[in-house]
């Protein structure tokens, strides 16, 4: 599954992410494999969405943005 | 004997660590700083002194990382790329809470082996947070001095000036395995678009520097505490919230226009008084004749006309400048992005068009945070649609014009509604606008909305009324220059005309108006009138009356289109002046207009109609000059200015000429 997949309040681990410019800009972002991402609010009908990143900050992304990354969900 | 080359430092960081404030803090050049995500649009320069030594800091834009998405990374990468400009050092700003992130594009740079500084801010919250952070380990670790800083107490500055002096080779300990010279050179080429890196070596560049940083990370900082924002975290549930969130940016948004209306009111009359009083002084006391009635007659009202929205102004800003620095702003781009995408914008698109209800100028600039061209130049094309303060105290004079004061709609003030359904049409039409605008340019690159949300914060209101006092001043200055030399120009057009056809217009007049049995007041305004009109002023305004009559304009208002051609707060001043050569009283300008009638029929000149399509027309004409200026230099052409010019002026007219039609259907 992909983060765009998470419903809110729901926890992920990054696992990979797609070849791709925005992808790699996510990852200067924080978004890398290995970091935990939740999906905590999303704006008035559903896009784009805000994450917080490891245990630090808030992050928005649309939801095709979010779909450049594969998650597990964590618990 | 030569002079020493003043040191080049920069300032770097990711936004919303406190840079500006540094800056400030360090150049004692005062600056506005904000929450948004890159608000540092344009390049701020300073001097700093380093141990007697001047050098030269310039603070860049706020940015992620040197693979740039903005324009305004790109200017940041840009400036560190300089093959002929290499900055001598950089001082890097990180925030302590969140050191891994903050942390990538440092090592980014360090790879360049520019020497560098590191300074870390937000070492309170991060110690609140139960983080502790070794500095000595840090040092070691980076290999470049961490000073641990507070930009707005001003702690660690000395600490940050003594480090900044003595670094002047670069240490650092990176995870490249090139030599600096090497990654300089791909910097430099994939700047030049001649080395492409591919996302996904990009990727695993970004996963090796955040592998060595977070194995500093770890050894030097004790586990946090996982951060709770939970006062965030509530205003965010309301501020997002589907319904709420835009009940709350509408009502705002309504809330400052009513307060902008209201709170000025009085401050505006004690301008107006003063300056009465002061041009009834003048008058009084300077010997009568010519030089008398070019002070008295011209420069004073002409003043007056614009120094009484100083305070309108200024609350403007005021409550735009919260809303900015309170980190509101991006949560207002988060809930209208999808709405923004329908209409061929992008979330980002807000923050200019809800600061171009302020200026358009830097709201222009502010576009370059919006990564992708097409949504860009699309912003910055309907930016000054946006109802801007210069076009204030043109609707404010007509407001009062049109409706009289106290009058009620329901529980709403009849003016303060019309006021804020004049902003709206500026805004829908922008909307309109960028969707029409949007078939036409191709789409390139990525759009998107990757953006940092920041946690709220109280304003700064220092910095705020340091911000709001620049702006008033610049309007003073530029705005009041401006008016200056034309309410001087204007004076003599209008006190002036060919041969002695003014007196011989006046005597006609005066003998009309004794062979009809007319007063002595009625004779002098006809008189008046009659000279105005075949003053040069009077003959500029009669040429282009023709093209203008449809519109319900006469040749009065005429003049003053003309006049506001360059800058539309002009249109007040010299309504003021016009309305001041030939007449005695100290009647301000609105009672003026409002009173003004035909001599022969008695009728009411400038009703609603007249206000309404006057109104509508300066909330679409591109009257300014600095905002051709600015988009000509933000788009890099004169093509966008031109069309731009063309297409709003050419919306002012048609829709004029409609609203004069409908409005004198109804009334």
């Amino acid at each position: 599954m992909n983060a765009a997949d998470l419903s809110i309040g729901e926890s992920a681990l990054i696992t990979s992410a797609a070849d791709h410019p925005v992808a790699a800009r996510l990852a200067e972002m924080g978004c890398l494999p290995g970091v935990r991402i939740q999906l905590l609010f999303e704006a008035p009908f559903g896009d784009p969405l805000a994450f917080e990143i490891g245990d630090g900050y808030l992050l928005s992304m649309r939801k095709e943005e979010a779909a450049l990354l594969e998650v597990v969900k964590t618990q | 004997m030569n002079e020493p080359v003043a040191r080049y430092i920069v300032l770097a960081g990711n936004p919303n660590t406190g840079k500006s404030t540094l800056f400030n803090r360090l150049t004692g050049l005062r600056q506005k700083t904000s929450n948004l995500p890159g608000t540092t649009v344009e390049r701020r320069a300073g001097s700093w002194m380093l141990k007697g030594n001047r050098c030269n800091l310039v603070d860049l834009p706020g940015s992620y990382s040197l693979f740039p998405a903005s324009a305004d990374e790109a200017e940041v990468a840009m400036v560190l790329a300089s093959e002929s400009h290499t900055p001598d050092l950089i001082v890097y700003v990180a925030d302590a809470t969140n050191l891994r992130r903050h942390l990538l594009m440092f090592e980014e740079m360090a790879e360049l082996g520019i020497p560098m500084v590191l300074a870390l801010s937000m070492m309170d919250m991060a110690a609140s947070k139960g983080m502790h952070i070794s500095i000595e380990d840090l040092s070691l670790k980076l290999g470049v001095l961490v000073v641990p800083v507070n930009p707005r107490t001003g702690e660690g500055i000395s600490m940050l000036e003594a480090a900044a002096a003595k670094t002047n080779s670069s240490w650092a300990s990176t995870s490249h395995a090139g030599t600096p010279a090497q990654a300089m050179n791909k910097l430099r080429n994939y700047l030049a678009g001649q080395d492409s890196i591919t996302p996904d070596q990009r990727r695993k560049d970004t996963s090796r520097r955040f592998t060595f940083i977070g194995s500093i990370v770890d050894a030097v900082q004790t586990k946090s505490v996982p951060v709770k924002h939970s006062a965030t975290r509530i205003l965010d549930r309301l501020f997002t919230h589907r319904i709420w969130g835009f009940v709350l940016l509408f009502f705002m948004l309504y809330l400052i226009f009513q307060s902008v209306f209201y709170l000025a009111e009085a401050p505006m009359g004690w301008i107006e008084e003063g300056m009465f009083a002061l041009g009834s002084f003048v008058k009084s006391r300077l010997p009568e004749g010519f030089f008398n009635g070019l002070v008295s007659g011209g420069i004073i009202p002409g003043l007056a006309g614009v120094l009484v929205f100083i305070p309108q102004i200024a609350l403007l800003f005021l409550f735009l400048s919260i809303l900015e620095d309170s980190g509101y702003m991006p949560r207002a781009s988060f809930i209208t992005d999808r709405l923004m995408r329908k209409a061929g914008l992008n979330g980002r698109s807000v923050i200019p068009l809800v600061g171009g209800m302020a200026c358009a100028i830097p709201s222009i600039m502010a576009a370059r945070t919006i990564p992708n061209l097409k949504d860009r130049l699309i912003t910055i094309f309907v930016t000054p649609l946006m109802s801007c303060s210069a076009r204030l105290p043109v609707y404010v004079l007509l407001i009062s014009l049109a409706i009289p004061e106290g009058f009620r709609i329901g529980i709403f003030d009849a003016r303060g509604l019309l006021l804020t359904l004049i902003y709206l049409l500026g805004a829908i039409t922008a909307l309109v606008l960028a969707a029409v605008t949007s078939l036409f340019i191709k789409q390139r690159g990525n759009s998107g909305f990757i953006m940092e949300l920041p946690d709220y914060q109280w304003p700064r209101f220092a910095n705020i009324f340091q911000g709001m006092y620049q702006r008033c001043k610049a309007f003073v200055w530029q705005a009041g220059s401006i008016i200056l030399i034309i309410s001087v120009v204007l004076w003599f057009l209008a006190s002036f005309g060919p041969g002695n056809a003014m007196e011989e217009a006046g005597a006609k007049a005066v003998v009309l108006a004794t062979s009809r049995g007319m007063d002595e007041t009625t004779t002098a305004q006809l008189q008046s009138a009659a000279m105005l009109e075949h003053s040069y002023a009077g003959m500029l305004g009669k040429t282009i009356e023709p093209v203008i009559a449809p519109l319900g304009f006469d040749w009065k208002t005429g003049i003053a289109l003309i006049t506001s051609f360059a800058a539309r707060e002009v249109f007040v001043g010299t309504m003021s002046t016009i309305y001041a050569v030939g007449a005695d009283d100290a009647q301000g300008i609105r009672e003026k207009m409002a009173a003004e009638t035909d001599p022969l029929t008695g009728a009411q000149l400038y009703g609603i109609p007249f206000a309404l399509s006057l109104m509508v027309f300066y909330a679409f004409a591109l009257q300014c000059m600095s905002t051709l200026a600015v988009v000509r230099r933000e788009t890099g052409s004169w093509k966008w200015p031109v069309i731009q010019l063309i297409t709003m002026t050419g919306l002012a007219y048609v829709a004029s000429f409609i609203t004069y039609k409908l409005a004198n259907f109804f009334y």
